[in-house]
């Protein structure tokens, strides 16, 4: 891998599962318990249910991150899973994450869509954050908000992939088994990423923007 | 590749060091405030919808997240979290429901959030709110102190009286009003009163006759006049039979009533076979028979076209 390259994103998980399936399989997370959980929840096991919930938590917030305000973020991740579990009957292959995560993808498009001119949306203030005279603490969140919001200018599968390991701290097999990525999609995805945001951060003069 | 980018296995990268500690504070973290348990009159009626309310609800119970909602037009306040109360003092306010809608508050109401985790449950000590909810059945609640408006899809306005009395009015969709052991339906252009410690009234809509209003409320209060139950009962008005229902079911009506209603009911609708769904089932007010009747009546019902489409 070339580490200057800056090319375009890894496939997503169907296109690159399919065309390295043996890395893909390799890639997921033992299959057995967590097919055990998803048969159980299936059956209306709610214990089932939360443990995958604690499971999946962060990955569907960091994916929401990716797409929508933070606080809507962290509003849509119960949505999320209230509507996983009206319909984990549809859930056919037991890769749990993947399917967590679109739902969360058209989740927050519909929240985007909702949003709009048309929306009766109440029009609230951003942050939420609690109000802090310690000047050191209001600078760093000032330059976290700033840092998230240049994420969020990269390509979408390098902008959710270092959301991922960035905000929510999943490791690259973690992001692997959330995603349906393949673990080399992901590493690709990190590295092009990393190089993407630390060029873009220098650009605008961000003192970490640069080694 | 830098491994510690990777899964943390090389030394750390200062840079990369430096975004984690900086962005981890926008990580998902889910501390949970124990949410009092106000609203208890949750039992089922439509039973398919309550089955995965329930579930929901019960299943959300682990899966707190404690974050509260978002408001505006509170001073001082951009969001409220379960176990606070909110006093609207001057102007409207306006809580946003995660996506599922939002609440607006008229000045002089007093709103307690009960719960972000058993779906979203409130309780409206006085005041009046307007609900625009678009969530599973069952997931939005508003107690009163006359009893638990459930929200099924739909906007409806919530007003409680200084005494406590509580008007639910219904502009779209259709709520559930539960008070003890008994609920009443409310579909869209009807409404119902419930006081504190004897629950709801028959719904109504809103432009039925006021002589059939008046026998209704007799009829509801136990205090019929002659051939009140026997007007109401001849269903020259379909819209009669949403309150009838509701009488039908309330277990608190005499019996011979109730057996009025049922025989009536029988003549005039469509309804599933006695075979699957027994007298004693009806009469006895059981869940499930409740919801076949509902079922089968509300596509009788003129305001049936309106029901579906808001849905």
């Amino acid at each position: 891998m070339d580490a200057s390259d800056v090319g375009q994103p890894a496939l997503p998980a169907a296109s690159a599962a399919s065309a390295r399936p043996a890395e893909a399989a390799a890639s997921r997370p033992a299959a057995a318990p967590e097919a055990a959980l998803v048969i159980r929840a299936r059956a209306g096991e709610r214990a089932a249910f939360a443990r995958l919930y604690e499971s999946y938590a962060p990955a569907v917030h960091g994916v929401l991150l990716t797409l929508v305000p933070r606080s809507d973020a962290d509003d849509l991740v119960q949505d999320v899973f209230l509507r996983a579990l009206a319909s984990i009957g549809e859930l056919r292959d037991d890769r749990v994450g993947p399917w967590l995560c679109a739902i969360a993808r058209n989740r927050a498009r519909d929240a985007h869509r909702r949003s709009g001119p048309q929306g009766q949306r109440v029009e609230l203030e951003e942050s939420m954050e609690p109000t802090t005279t310690d000047t050191n603490r209001r600078d760093e969140q000032e330059q976290a908000q700033h840092v998230l919001e240049v994420v969020r200018t990269l390509p979408s599968a390098y902008c959710e992939t270092l959301t991922l390991r960035l905000v929510e701290g999943l490791s690259g097999p973690e992001i692997a088994a959330a995603t349906g990525l393949t673990h080399g999609s992901v590493r690709v995805n990190l590295h092009r990423g990393m190089k993407l945001l630390r060029d873009r951060l220098q650009a605008m003069g961000w003192p970490g923007g640069t080694r | 590749m830098n491994d510690y980018l990777w899964d943390k296995s090389a030394p750390a990268d200062p840079e990369v060091e430096r975004l984690e500690r900086l962005l981890g504070r926008f990580r998902y973290r889910g501390s949970v405030p124990a949410p009092r348990a106000r609203i208890r009159h949750l039992r089922p009626w439509l039973a398919a919808a309550a089955g995965v309310a329930a579930a929901l609800a019960a299943v959300l119970v682990p899966l707190g997240r404690g974050g509260g909602y978002r408001v505006a037009g509170v001073e001082g306040r951009t969001r409220v979290s379960a176990g606070e109360v909110l006093e609207v003092v001057g102007r409207s306010a306006r809580l946003r429901i995660a996506d599922l809608g939002e609440v607006e508050l008229e000045p002089g109401s007093r709103l307690a959030v009960e719960s972000v985790e058993r779906g979203h449950a409130f309780y409206l000590e006085r005041g009046r709110l307007t609900a625009r909810i678009d969530a599973a059945p069952r997931l939005f609640q508003v107690g009163t102190p006359a009893g638990v408006s459930i929200d099924l899809g739909c906007v409806y306005t919530l007003a409680v009286a200084e005494d406590g009395e509580t008007l639910l009015e219904v502009s779209t969709g259709q709520v559930a009003f539960a008070f003890e052991d008994r609920e009443v339906y409310v579909p869209a252009g009807a409404s119902c009163r419930s006081v504190p410690g004897r629950g709801p009234s028959p719904p109504v809509f809103d432009d039925a006759q006021p002589t059939r209003k008046l026998a209704l409320d007799r009829c509801a209060a136990g205090l019929p006049k002659e051939d009140d139950l026997a007007h109401l009962l001849d269903l020259s008005d379909r819209d009669d039979a949403l309150p009838l229902f509701a009488l039908l079911f309330d277990p608190a009506q005499p019996i011979d009533v109730r057996e009025k209603i049922y025989d009536r009911f029988r003549h005039h609708f469509h309804l599933p076979p006695e075979s699957e769904i027994p007298r004693a089932a009806v009469l006895g007010c059981d869940g499930r028979a409740r919801e076949a009747w509902l079922d089968s009546l509300r596509s009788n019902w003129r305001r049936a076209e309106v029901w579906q489409s808001e849905l």
